[in-house]
């Protein structure tokens, strides 16, 4: 494990993550799910779970085919009937580091706001993201996506993944 | 009961006849709220603070609330639990902020007093100079009358509550199979923690009876629930419906079929409002209890608490786990229209002279007892008891 210092390599890492956030600022479901591996997986959960070693979180898509049907709830099953939101993304780079395996492993801080429907905006959650990024066909993408919140109440339901 | 109207009560409550006929203000009027945590939170209701598999083993402890007070719930011995206010004797410092946690005594962060986990005070430095009257004994925390009934830890304030039983009365069968029938031991496997911007009692009103109706989900899977009967009893206006469920038959809509899937043949399937505010359901594999409490009249916070049971075998354990977590929570699959509703309707109830209205299903069921699974009649035998209770 050592500590990626590569200026262009990190660069490439801040892409993904960007891409990931800027998918979700604009609901744009597929674009989502392209930062993923398939196989990958996203989980969210809080700190309170990982504290206690509790398994059942908020999310738990842990096979390609459940977030390919993520984006099937968001854009067809739920899209109707719930308030959507304008969720807007603050990310901040902790570490990355390349493992033995040649995959990275990187985290990130998140604070997330959002705007309602009413025009009022407040803050949705805030937590860090512990990622396992592998390099496919000279792209970087998500094997693994865990999502921790710090917020163990979030002040509404939460219909996009963070 | 005295009642709490005066002439500067909002009008709507001041002519509230019909109980199946709700006045909006009775869901935002503040007055009404303080009148609802005297009367009903810390009235004669038995409330759920804890399971017994949250705080398994003797030591063990949980943070909770009932209304807005905060309780420490102990687990103390075999089968023995306390349940005590979350305040130190002395100038009232909060004792402890654990969630969940372990310890056999509670050290005021103030002077240093020391509780026992029952709630006996034991150490008060400095007693000497103390009054010549003071004595440790008078100074225990506040406890809550506690008893355990199908691996659910109750608590309530009012010793005129009456036995579990009698509370429950015969909404208590399908709760209890919700909880696997009370005696298999659960498992706890994780929260989903939630506000939603909604009266408590929207929140109560507006889940459990629709399935059929409002979930998106189930129409897009061809796949309804089955037709249950909503039983009502006990103090309060419980009620239950233990519906049982048909296997899902894969209409390729999913990707990944097994959010729906009924393993083990485990067709049991129960919807439960206990008054005043607690849910549980158990539909598919995934069993969920959901404690919440008031954050005012506008705002409720549930803990959708997830289960399992201890003598799970791997594949049903980890299959409860995957379920649990995308299936009936606040972001569910075929669930997140109930936050949306929640929300949205308390958005509209600020109108003057207008009602919230209980109609499906009266016909047949005047009182409500008995009545059909998506029908509103069953809500308002609880609806006739608040009325009279807080003498509306
Ligand atoms: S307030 Fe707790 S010891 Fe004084
Ligand atoms: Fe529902």
């Amino acid at each position: 494990m050592a500590q990626i210092i590569d200026a262009s390599l990190l660069a490439r890492i801040d892409n993904v993550q960007r891409a990931y956030t800027h998918a979700l600022e604009r609901r744009n479901m597929e674009g989502w799910l392209a930062t993923f591996n398939n196989p990958g997986t996203y989980e969210l959960t809080t700190q309170e779970h990982v504290k206690h070693n509790l398994p059942v979180g908020m999310m738990l898509d842990d096979c390609y085919e459940r977030l390919q049907d993520r984006c099937t709830y968001v854009n067809e099953v739920w899209n109707h009937a719930v308030e959507h939101y304008q969720p807007r993304y603050q990310i901040y780079r902790n570490f990355c580091e390349m493992q033995n395996d040649g995959t990275i492993h990187a985290d990130t801080n998140f604070t997330v706001f959002y705007t309602g429907p009413d025009g009022h905006s407040h803050l949705l959650v805030v937590g860090h993201y512990h990622d396992n990024i592998i390099e496919v066909d000279g792209e970087l993408r998500f094997s693994s996506r865990k999502a921790i919140l710090d917020t163990a109440v979030p002040p509404r339901y939460l219909i996009y993944p963070v | 009961m005295n009642s709490p109207i005066s002439p500067l009560s909002p009008v709507d409550l001041q002519n509230w006849s019909d109980h199946t006929r709700v006045p909006f203000s009775v869901y935002t009027d503040p007055d009404i709220y303080r009148l609802e945590l005297e009367r009903i939170f810390y009235g004669p209701f038995w409330q759920p603070v804890a399971l017994v598999c949250e705080i398994p083993e003797i030591g063990d402890y949980k943070t909770f609330f009932i209304g807005e007070t905060p309780l420490i719930v102990t687990h103390t011995g075999e089968n023995e639990f306390h349940t005590m206010v979350n305040a130190c004797s002395h100038r009232g410092v909060e004792l402890t902020n654990e969630f969940l946690g372990k310890a056999n005594d509670f050290t005021c962060p103030y002077h240093g007093w020391v509780f026992d986990n029952k709630g006996e005070c034991h150490v008060t430095p400095g007693e000497e100079r103390f009054r010549a009257d003071f004595k440790k004994s008078d100074f225990g925390l506040t406890q809550l009358r506690t008893t355990v009934w199908s691996q659910v830890v109750w608590a309530t304030f009012d010793p005129a509550t009456p036995s579990m039983e009698e509370f429950l009365g015969d909404a208590a069968p399908a709760l209890r199979n919700a909880l696997g029938g009370g005696e298999r031991p659960l498992k706890l496997l994780g929260y989903q923690k939630i506000v939603f911007n909604c009266n408590w009692k929207i929140y109560m009103d507006n889940d459990g009876y629709h399935a059929g109706l409002l979930h998106t989900a189930f129409r897009l899977l061809d796949f309804q629930g089955g037709q249950g009967i909503q039983i009502s009893g006990g103090t309060g206006g419980h009620w239950g419906i233990d519906y049982g469920t048909k296997p899902y038959e894969d209409n390729g809509y999913l990707n990944d079929a097994s959010v729906v899937e009924t393993r083990n043949n485990e067709l049991t399937a129960t919807v439960n409002l206990i008054r005043p505010l607690c849910q549980s359901v158990k539909h598919l594999n995934s069993i969920n209890f959901r404690f919440a409490r008031p954050l005012g009249p506008g705002k409720t916070e549930v803990h959708y608490t997830y289960l399992g049971f201890v003598d799970d075998d791997d594949d049903i354990a980890e299959h409860r786990i995957r379920q649990s977590a995308n299936l009936l929570g606040p972001s569910g699959f075929v669930s997140i229209e109930d936050s949306a509703v929640f929300e949205r309707v308390q958005k509209a109830i600020t109108a003057p002279h207008n009602t919230v209205n209980f109609v499906k299903g009266l016909a047949e069921s005047p009182d409500g007892k008995r009545c059909m699974q998506n029908d509103e009649a069953g809500s308002t035998p609880w609806w006739n008891d608040y009325k009279q209770r807080m003498g509306l």
